[in-house]
């Protein structure tokens, strides 16, 4: 895990890939493992999508995760892909660690019955940062009170 | 004739609201009610502008602290909170392994993958996780749709 001045700077490290084995489309992103609270334990590999709002899911894993895209108020999102229409609701999303600690994450994640451009994990909040360096995504929890220098 | 025209002078002096008001969101007013606000917020929501729409919430429940829809819609667009977990995971290299072995073999399926096992195949996500709860596994085991 990475340090600063000696003293521990992330509290977890988690591998990531930049290319999606299930893809052969080649289409370079970042990857990572996530678990999701469907009734029993799985991980799926995700999208890092930090310029997005919300977490998004593909219409098939939303529906197995309970996710109810009538639950709430819809409006329309504007997305790379057009616009969709559907509503925000929350999730807890486990950010797997390999190294360190995992991060539990309460996620708004927009729920539509019309998304299928993959799965797509909105993860930095005002309580946790991500930095990514030799393939390897690093978990920074409260990063206001850390001082970072880049070199 | 005088009173007709006194009367149509000050129709004219009536402040209009244009349906393009709605867009100016930086002047929001309390008259047309709950209804009219959520919509400006919805719309903030859908460009993505959270933080924006959030602020505004906040003010508009000062006035309606019972609405039911904006309290539900502030509490899904609050920050969510963040917890470390003392849980580690694998890599998933076997698997992903199995994933460029397999993937032409399988194309369209879905797959429950753990080490280098397949736990389940199946054609849609349901099927593939009554697989994976049959199986009463202790780890957590990988989920890909092969495209």
């Amino acid at each position: 895990m990475l340090s600063l001045n000696g003293i521990p700077f992330t509290t977890g490290r988690a591998t990531y890939r930049d290319l999606h084995p299930q893809h052969v489309s080649g289409k370079s992103a970042i990857y990572v493992q996530v678990v999701l609270p469907i009734h029993v334990g799985t991980s799926f590999y995700v999208i890092v999508d930090t310029g997005a709002p919300y977490c998004i899911f593909d219409t098939e894993l939303s529906e197995a995760l309970g996710l109810s895209f009538d639950d709430g108020e819809s409006f329309k999102l504007r997305t790379a892909y057009g616009e969709v229409t559907g509503t925000i609701q929350r999730l807890m999303i486990e950010l797997v660690a390999e190294q360190g600690d995992s991060l539990e994450i309460d996620a708004s994640v927009f729920v539509t019955d019309d998304w299928t451009h993959g799965n797509f994990l909105q993860p930095v909040s005002h309580e946790a940062a991500l930095v990514t360096s030799h393939c390897s995504l690093s978990i920074l929890v409260k990063p206001s009170v850390c001082e970072c220098k880049v070199i | 004739m005088a009173v007709k025209f006194a009367e149509s002078s000050q129709q004219s002096f009536r402040p209009r609201i244009e349906p393009s008001t709605h867009a100016f969101l930086g002047h929001l007013t309390s008259e047309p009610g709950p209804a009219f606000e959520l919509m400006c917020v919805k719309h903030l929501l859908g460009q993505g502008r959270v933080a924006r729409a959030r602020e505004i919430l906040q003010r508009i429940l000062l006035q309606y602290p019972t609405d039911e829809k904006l309290l539900n819609l502030y509490r899904v667009i609050s920050p969510g909170k963040v917890v470390r977990s003392n849980v580690r995971y694998s890599d998933r290299t076997l698997e992903m392994d199995w994933i460029k072995a397999n993937r032409s073999v399988y194309k369209g399926k879905w797959v429950a993958l753990l080490g280098g096992k397949v736990i389940g195949i199946g054609d849609d996500l349901k099927t593939v996780l009554r697989m994976v709860q049959e199986k009463q596994l202790r780890d957590i085991p990988l989920i890909h749709h092969l495209d």
